[in-house]
């Protein structure tokens, strides 16, 4: 039987009046790879900030291994995110730190290790994603594929059980994207991590996720297996895959050349 | 109608920073004594606040004890009362001068760093990305950089009187003729105990002012690196203008 790791119960976020997440539930399991689409600006990112408590809800209510974690304190919060990691967009590596001291940060502040495990765990964290001998650089030194790298490292230092990815490939060129794409799919094999993908990239999307979610307006219009997305009715989906402008998804086409 | 909606507005936002603030200055005491204390943080805001610093608190005490002990001199000359332009030195230096004019420099160069490190760092998710590793921003970023900032404050007030003292001393004797023998005993003759503990009192509270003023605003920068750039000019000028009004109430209270 699957087993349910997190679950969302009608969660809702405004800003300024303005509803960003509206009634939103979803349960998520362990070992599998979810990855919530929709256009820009939608709220996929505050999304996955209210899961990891860096927002507050309005309402509803996120439950981690059947656990209420919704008004967590500091404290507990400090406990429940070191079994939940994020890799951001930009990798947000800390720009005054080495590699060796980014990756290291997790051990360091949550283990009592000497500093030759730690150099042996940083070099093993560095080898599972493909990196070698780049600890003493720092993060402006290196490309933007190897920062997202060096990031995920970071993230999965303390074997988290579920890792958020926001929008992993976006703004890669496609080869390095397809390494750090096979990186998220080896990781969920290897480590059993439930991982939670952002992003817009269908078909990388279909091709490693096991479910889908699609966001419009605020509100999860869909959720579907992979596997049943090509004969899914949902019109949502279905335009959203297939790129169409017509449909139920709002597309913003008022404006027009000026003929010369 | 829209001169008072404009008021109206004003205040408005007004409390509502002031409430921000006062929150975040609660968050940040919550946090001071509060497990783990991260000694290298300490170390390293030390390093870059206290002794990156200290030169340039120093020269300007130096320069203001020159400055004073000449416009002193010029004023009483007049009224054949240079003898009394140490007493006076000392006077104003250590109870006004010198730790407002630290402040005010630690204001420009410490409170502006602060912001823009923090302001940066809160724009490329680095302060999202150091809660979602498991720790708390206020007290990885705030805590050593409020204590080192109050804590270099302290001392470099204590250096900047002694300084600014033999800034006049130096100028006095060797420039104005003033008598060397007796200058420094004059300076500080008319200065009791209390006037030395209310100028590092001083030093620390300014320091403390700076400290928060800075991280705050680095915590609250919107919009990219033209936002950094406000909220550091912004920091600067709310810790300048709060240093001068802490710098008037603690005068009413101490004297």
């Amino acid at each position: 039987m699957v087993e349910e790791i997190l679950r969302v119960e009608n969660l809702c976020k405004k800003f300024e009046g303005m509803t960003v997440i509206d009634n939103v539930s979803i349960s998520f399991y362990r070992g599998e790879i979810f990855t919530l689409m929709g256009q820009s600006g939608v709220g996929k990112s505050v999304f996955v900030r209210l899961i990891l408590g860096l927002l507050s809800p309005d309402s509803g209510e996120i439950y981690f291994k059947d656990k209420n974690i919704t008004n967590s304190s500091d404290r507990e919060w400090i406990e429940i995110r070191k079994k939940m990691g994020m890799l951001f967009q930009n990798g947000a590596l800390f720009d005054s730190l080495t590699v060796f001291e980014n990756v290291s940060f997790l051990l360091d502040e949550h283990l009592k290790i000497t500093i030759d495990e730690k150099k042996e765990r940083v070099a093993k964290l560095l080898l599972e994603v493909g990196l070698k001998d780049i600890e003493s650089l720092y993060p402006a030194e290196l490309s933007g594929g190897m920062q997202k790298r060096v990031a995920l490292a970071r993230t999965i230092a303390l074997n988290p059980e579920v890792v958020f990815y926001d929008e992993p490939i976006t703004g890669l060129d496609p080869i390095t994207a397809s390494v750090i794409t096979k990186l998220v799919n080896e990781l969920n094999k290897a480590k059993k991590i439930t991982s939670i993908i952002v992003s817009h990239d269908v078909k990388t999307s279909l091709s490693i996720s096991d479910r889908i979610g699609l966001l419009y307006n605020g509100k999860l219009v869909a959720i579907e297996d992979t596997k049943d997305v090509a004969k899914c009715k949902n019109p949502y989906v279905d335009q959203f895959i297939k790129g169409k402008l017509t449909g139920p998804i709002k597309t913003v086409m008022e404006g027009k050349w000026e003929e010369k | 109608m829209i001169i008072v909606n404009l008021i109206y507005q004003f205040f408005i936002v007004l409390f509502r920073e002031i409430g921000n603030f006062s929150l975040f200055i609660l968050e940040t005491f919550k946090w001071t004594f509060r497990r783990p204390f991260r000694k290298k943080l300490f170390v390293e805001q030390m390093e870059k606040i206290g002794i990156e610093t200290l030169p340039v608190a120093l020269i300007t005490s130096a320069f203001i004890g020159m400055i004073f002990i000449v416009q002193l001199y010029y004023s009483l000359k007049e009224f054949s009362l240079e003898s009394v332009c140490p007493g006076s030195l000392g006077l104003s230096l250590i109870r006004e001068l010198a730790p407002v004019l630290a402040g005010l420099v630690m204001a420009g160069r410490v409170g502006a760093a602060i912001t823009a490190e923090i302001g940066t760092m809160k724009v490329t998710d680095q302060i999202d990305a150091l809660s979602i590793l498991g720790v708390n921003p206020i007290q990885y970023l705030s805590v050593p950089r409020l204590v080192t900032t109050a804590l270099a404050m302290l001392g470099i007030v204590i250096l900047a009187n002694f300084v600014g003292l033999y800034g006049g001393y130096f100028v006095g004797s060797f420039v104005l003729n003033l008598n060397p023998r007796s200058f420094i005993s004059d300076a500080l003759k008319d200065l009791v105990m209390k006037d030395f503990f209310a100028s590092t009192l001083k030093g620390f509270i300014f320091g403390i002012i700076i400290a928060l003023v800075g991280c705050w605003k680095g915590f609250n920068v919107r919009g990219g690196s033209k936002g950094v750039g406000k909220a550091t000019m912004e920091s600067v000028v709310t810790a300048m203008i709060l240093i001068l009004g802490a710098d008037y109430v603690l005068n009413l209270v101490i004297w």
